[in-house]
C-alpha cells in the first residue's frame, strides 16, 4: 500500500512538475531591492523597474527584453573596469548607456536619475526632451519662459490684445488679457502651469499672486458672465503642466453636459501587459451659476498650443478641441498625456525608486487615449490649424486666433 | 484478493444492503418498470431503433437488456452534457501581495462521444464550451474603501480526450483520465477601480503576451444510469489542469498564471 502510495506521489509531482515557475518578481520601490553596490546591479534594478511598472508597454516599440540582453553584458564590462583598474565609467559613457536604452520610449513624461554607485555623480535624463528637440519644427526654436513673456508683451505692444497684466506665484506665472474687437471682447489667458483650484483657494502672500489669482477670476468671469464676450483664447504655449483636476475651470465652466474626452487605463499587476480596460474620463459640468454653455451661446474657444504644450497644458488642448466650438491652433504638442498618480498603493505601475537613493525614474502612471484618436504619447496632439513658431514667430497662431474668432 | 478478505468480511453486512439498494433502485425508478414500456427497450423493438431490436423481436427483460448492453463491446454513443465551471489560477502574486485572487464559478456545456471498446473502457472525446472565470480583489488597508476589483469571464473552447473506465452494471461509476487541448476564444471583465465607482464590463482585448493555447491533463468521475435501453444518463465532475501558461513564455522574466478548472453536470447520450 505504501509503495502505491509512493507511486501516486511521484506521478503526481511529475504532473504538478510540468508547470514551469515563474521568475521573482521584485517590488522596485522596496528599499532592499535598491541596495546593490555595481553598475550590473543598477542596471538590473532599472531594467526589471520599468520591466513591470513601465505603463506603455502596449505602445512601445521598443524590445526590452533585447535591451537587455545587449547591455547587461556592457555594464558587467564597466564592473569588470572597476574591479581591475578602479576606473569608474566617464560621464558621456554612463550617460549614453542610459540614454540608448531610453531613446525609443514613448512616455515623454520620463526622467531618469541615477547616481554613479561608487562616485555617487548624479545623472538626470529626459528621453522624451530629447526626441521633441529632435522635431523639424522644433529645432532652432526658443521655447523660454522669457521668450513668450516677451511675445506676450509685444501681443500688446503690438494691438493684438488692448490690455493686460501678469501675475506670478512662485515660479508660476499667468498673463490675463482682452482684444476689443468694436463693443465684444475676446478674453484671453497665458498660464505657465495648471495650478487654478491651488491658487484659487489660496490667500495670496505678495503683489504677485494677489494679481496671478486676480488674472484667473478676471478671464472666468469674462467668459462666464460678460454679454460682449465675442470669444476665448487660452494660451497653452510653453505650459508645463500641472493638475488635471483643472480642466473643470477650462473645460467644465463651458460645456452644458458632461464631455467625455478621453480613456485612461492603467497596470492591474506585475504582468508588462496587465492593464485594466479603457476607463471612460469624463469633465463634469460646474455649477450653473459658474458656467457658460459655449455650445447654447455659440462663442468660439481657441486653444494655442506649441511644441513645449506639456502634460496639462495638451491634455487640456485636446479636451478644449473636442468642443462644439472649439479649435486648437498652433504646433503639434509634447506627447507627455500619460497621467500621474502620486498615491503609489493605487496602482502597480509609474514612477519607481528612490529620490534620494542611486536610482529614481519619474514616469507615467496611466496610458491617455483622447477620444477619437490613438494613444498620442510620445507624438503629440495635432492642431486643427496649424501655425509653425519656426514660420511666423509667437505672434502667427495668436493673429491666427483672433481672426478666426472674429469671423466665426 | 486474501489482502482484501478480511474488509469484505469485516464489512458484509453493508456491501449486501448497498447492492440490493442498488438493485431495488434500479426496479423503483420508473425507467426501469416493466410497465413503463413506451420507455423501455420494446418501442425500440417495435421500431427497430435498438440494439436490441436489431438482433429480433424477442422480448427480454429491462434489466436483462441493460446487463447485455454493458457487457457488449464496439458501441458508440453520442449525447450532450452541461453544468456549471468552477476555475481558479495558480499564479505567482509577484510583488502584488495585495492582489488576492479567487476561483469563480461559469458555464460548461458541450457534446460528447465515447467509444466502448470494453464492458470496463471506452474513449471519450468531447467538445465543450467552458467558461474559465476567475477574481481578483485588491485587499489593501488603504483601498478597503474602494472596492477596487477585477472579475473575469473567459471563454474557452475544449477539446478532452479521456479513457473512461467503468465498473458496475446498472448504475454505472466511471473514471475519466485523459489529456485535453483548447482554445480561449473571448474574455470580459467587470472592473472597479480607483477611478470608477460602478462595476465597468468590457470585452477583454487580448494582448501580445496572452497565451490563447490551453492544453493539460483532465480527471474526473461519474456515474451513469441507463433509464431506457439506448439512452444514458450520467452525472460527472472533472477537472482540468491546464500545463498551459496563460502567458507566452519571455526571453527574459517570466510571470505565470494557469488555470484549474472543476466542471460538474449532467450529460444524456444515446447508445448506438
Amino acid at each position: 500500500m505504501k509503495q502505491k502510495l509512493l507511486y501516486i506521489a511521484l506521478i503526481a509531482t511529475l504532473v504538478i512538475g510540468c508547470r514551469p515557475k515563474g521568475d521573482i518578481y521584485f517590488d522596485p520601490n522596496d528599499p532592499m531591492n535598491m541596495a546593490y553596490t555595481t553598475y550590473t546591479g543598477q542596471f538590473e534594478a532599472f531594467w526589471r523597474g520599468m520591466n513591470t511598472h513601465y505603463v506603455f508597454w502596449s505602445e512601445d516599440s521598443t524590445d526590452w527584453d533585447a535591451v537587455y540582453k545587449d547591455m547587461l553584458p556592457r555594464f558587467q564590462e564597466l564592473d569588470t573596469t572597476y574591479a581591475t583598474s578602479g576606473t569608474t565609467p566617464d560621464s558621456a559613457t554612463f550617460a549614453g548607456l542610459y540614454a540608448e536604452m531610453t531613446a525609443t520610449l514613448r512616455d515623454h513624461h520620463m526622467s531618469i536619475q541615477v547616481l554613479d554607485v561608487h562616485t555617487n555623480k548624479p545623472f538626470l535624463f529626459y528621453p522624451g526632451v530629447a526626441e521633441v528637440k529632435q522635431r523639424d519644427y522644433v529645432v532652432g526654436q526658443n521655447y523660454s519662459f522669457e521668450a513668450i513673456q516677451t511675445a506676450i508683451n509685444g501681443f500688446v505692444s503690438s494691438g493684438l490684445l488692448s490690455s493686460g497684466t501678469w501675475g506670478e506665484m512662485g515660479e508660476q506665472h499667468n498673463f490675463f488679457g482682452i482684444r476689443n474687437v468694436d463693443d465684444k471682447k475676446i478674453a484671453y489667458l497665458w498660464i505657465s502651469n495648471f495650478q487654478i483650484s491651488q491658487a484659487l483657494s489660496k490667500e495670496p502672500e505678495s503683489e504677485g499672486e494677489t494679481a496671478y489669482i486676480q488674472n484667473l477670476r478676471s478671464w472666468l468671469d469674462l467668459c462666464i458672465k460678460d454679454e460682449n464676450l465675442l470669444g476665448i483664447i487660452l494660451d497653452t504655449r510653453c505650459n508645463l503642466g500641472g493638475k488635471v483636476e483643472d480642466l473643470k475651470y477650462v473645460v467644465g465652466s463651458f460645456i452644458g453636459k458632461p464631455l467625455h474626452y478621453a480613456d485612461l487605463r492603467y497596470k492591474e499587476g506585475v504582468g508588462r501587459y496587465e492593464y485594466t480596460d479603457w476607463i471612460p474620463a469624463i469633465i463634469d459640468t460646474v455649477a450653473a451659476e459658474n458656467r457658460r454653455d459655449l455650445e447654447a451661446s455659440n462663442i468660439p474657444y481657441v486653444v494655442l498650443s506649441n511644441a513645449m504644450s506639456i502634460s496639462m497644458g495638451e491634455i487640456s488642448a485636446a479636451a478644449i478641441k473636442q468642443l462644439p466650438t472649439g479649435c486648437m491652433i498652433g504646433e503639434r504638442t509634447f506627447g507627455a498625456h500619460g497621467q500621474i498618480v502620486s498615491n503609489s498603493a493605487l496602482l502597480h505601475d509609474g514612477s519607481f525608486g528612490d529620490k534620494d537613493g542611486l536610482h529614481y525614474v519619474y514616469t507615467s502612471s496611466m496610458q491617455t487615449r483622447f477620444r477619437g484618436e490613438e494613444v498620442l504619447e510620445g507624438i503629440g496632439v495635432s492642431p486643427d490649424k496649424s501655425v509653425l513658431q519656426v514660420e511666423s514667430g509667437y505672434d502667427g497662431a495668436m493673429e491666427k486666433a483672433i481672426d478666426y474668432i472674429k469671423a466665426y | 484478493m486474501n489482502r482484501h478478505l478480511p474488509f469484505m468480511r469485516r464489512n458484509r453486512r453493508w456491501l449486501v444492503v448497498a447492492a440490493i439498494a442498488l438493485l431495488g433502485l434500479s426496479d423503483a425508478l420508473p425507467a426501469f418498470s416493466q410497465s413503463n414500456e413506451i420507455r423501455s427497450g420494446r418501442i425500440g423493438i417495435e421500431f427497430g431503433k435498438s440494439r436490441y431490436g436489431r438482433k429480433g423481436s424477442q422480448y427480454k427483460s429491462r434489466r436483462n437488456n441493460i446487463m447485455e448492453n454493458n457487457s457488449k463491446m464496439g458501441f458508440w454513443s453520442v449525447g450532450i452534457l452541461g453544468g456549471a465551471s468552477f476555475n481558479w489560477q495558480t499564479r505567482e502574486a509577484g510583488y502584488a501581495y495585495d492582489r488576492t485572487f479567487d476561483g469563480a464559478w461559469g458555464a460548461h456545456a458541450g457534446v460528447t462521444g465515447t467509444y466502448m471498446f470494453f464492458d470496463w473502457l471506452s474513449i471519450r472525446a468531447d467538445i465543450l464550451y467552458t467558461q474559465k472565470n476567475y477574481n481578483m480583489r485588491r485587499m489593501h488597508p488603504a483601498l478597503q474603501e474602494l472596492n477596487i476589483h477585477s472579475n473575469y469571464t473567459n471563454h474557452y473552447l475544449q477539446v478532452p480526450v479521456m479513457a473512461d473506465w467503468t465498473f458496475g452494471s446498472l448504475v454505472r461509476a466511471h473514471i475519466f483520465t485523459g489529456a485535453y487541448g483548447a482554445a480561449w476564444l473571448s474574455g470580459e471583465a467587470a472592473r472597479v477601480t480607483p477611478f470608477n465607482k460602478d462595476e465597468l464590463k468590457t470585452k477583454y482585448q487580448f494582448t501580445p503576451e496572452d497565451n490563447r493555447a490551453d492544453g493539460g491533463l483532465v480527471g474526473g468521475v461519474g456515474i451513469s444510469w441507463d433509464p431506457i435501453y439506448y439512452i444514458r444518463i450520467s452525472a460527472e465532475a472533472m477537472i482540468f489542469y491546464s500545463l498551459a501558461n496563460t502567458v507566452k513564455r519571455q526571453p527574459v522574466m517570466n510571470d505565470t498564471r494557469y488555470n484549474n478548472t472543476i466542471v460538474i453536470g449532467l450529460s444524456a447520450r444515446y447508445v448506438f
